[in-house]
């Protein structure tokens, strides 16, 4: 008997599984692998996809906050002011802000001193009489009170002036 | 990656390694599908559980710990829970109790006609599962009492006298033959 169990082992061991078996498991296995590498590849593209939702668009270029003493104006375009606030002798309108010296500080015009910052502001380039200057405040030398003298007016929304600053200095 | 063992390959089974993967199975698929052979008389069947074996293997690799038992082992066990369930199926694993033997089918007329060989070969599927399982492992596999022991789930001596008495139930059953071919 042991003999002829031993014969029967041998041909028993000569059995193997199907080719088609190990085909089966390599190709599940690559399918295994590939989705364990879109397990988090899913969620990150989901993740992506949120973010770009919910990105906050280009923030809006925040408005020109004007400090009522000092003020640094940016705006580049001059469009001509009111002529029943400023009555300049005569105003020049660019776009492009002219070579030169650095500007002086604007020097805040009357009451809006204590006013709060506006939002929106111009600014208009003007030949404005030596008078009108002491006007609105400043200091200029006596005398040559027609001359005119370019400074730039800050307006506000409203047109008004809110701010000059000179140009040049005056002498 | 050949000469390494399966418990050395166990960490690249883990990550997926197919090249590992590979040399596992090629080492391991016959056994398991041998002793699913024995135990169902399938070979569809037995296609059937070596392929679930070897995908549990894939799904749970990574967490086997090599110093708690070999992959072999492992492989057996899951193998045998595979095969338990087709048997179940079948209702031929428990409902044939150690001490109620009779084949499932008369092999008399089969054996009238047939060598010895052939005639053990007919007479081993009609075995209750418990002694297929024990020629599959000790005699096939040559695997110690103690190795067959771990895998069947019961004492190493439940082991020596199964295979004692399988030995026994074939001896007896093929005596007719042996004589009518003496």
């Amino acid at each position: 008997m042991d003999r002829q169990l031993r014969e029967w082992a041998s041909e028993q061991r000569l059995e193997t599984a199907p080719v088609g078996v190990e085909l089966f498991l390599r190709r599940e296995l690559r399918a295994r692998r590939w989705r364990r590498r879109m397990a988090w590849a899913a969620p990150l593209a989901a993740a992506a996809a949120l973010a770009v939702f919910f990105w906050p668009q280009a923030a809006p270029e925040p408005p020109v906050a004007v400090e009522p003493a000092s003020v640094m104006a940016r705006a580049e375009e001059l469009p001509a002011p009111p002529a029943e606030v400023l009555k300049p002798k005569a105003v020049v309108v660019s776009r492009a802000r002219p070579k030169g010296p650095a500007p002086q500080p604007f020097v805040a015009v009357g009451a809006w001193q204590a006013v709060e910052p506006i939002e929106r502001a111009r600014i208009v380039r003007a030949e404005v009489p030596r008078a009108t200057l002491a006007g609105f405040g400043m200091t200029v030398a006596a005398g040559r009170w027609t001359e005119p003298t370019p400074v730039e007016l800050l307006l506000g929304e409203d047109g008004t002036v809110r701010a000059i600053r000179l140009v040049s200095s005056i002498q | 990656m050949g000469n390494r063992t399966d418990e050395e390959l166990l960490p690249a089974l883990s990550q997926g390694d197919e090249a590992a993967f590979t040399v596992v199975y090629r080492r391991r698929q016959g056994a398991i599908y041998r002793y699913a052979l024995q135990m169902t008389g399938s070979a569809e069947t037995a296609a059937e559980v070596t392929q679930e074996v070897f995908l549990a293997l894939m799904r749970q690799g990574g967490r086997l710990d090599g110093e708690r038992g070999t992959v072999l082992s492992w492989l057996y066990a899951v193998a045998r829970r595979q095969v338990l369930k087709h048997v179940a199926v079948e209702r031929r694993y428990e409902s044939m109790p150690e001490d109620d033997v009779e084949p499932a089918v008369d092999p008399r007329e089969e054996m009238e006609r047939a060598d010895l060989r052939e005639q053990l070969r007919a007479l081993i599927p009609t075995l209750p599962a418990v002694f297929r399982e024990v020629l599959a492992l000790c005699v096939v596999e040559e695997m110690s009492y103690e190795e067959a022991a771990r895998i069947a789930e019961v004492p190493a001596g439940t082991i020596r006298s199964r295979l004692h008495r399988a030995k026994v139930m074939l001896a007896e059953r093929m005596a007719p033959l042996v004589r009518r071919v003496l």
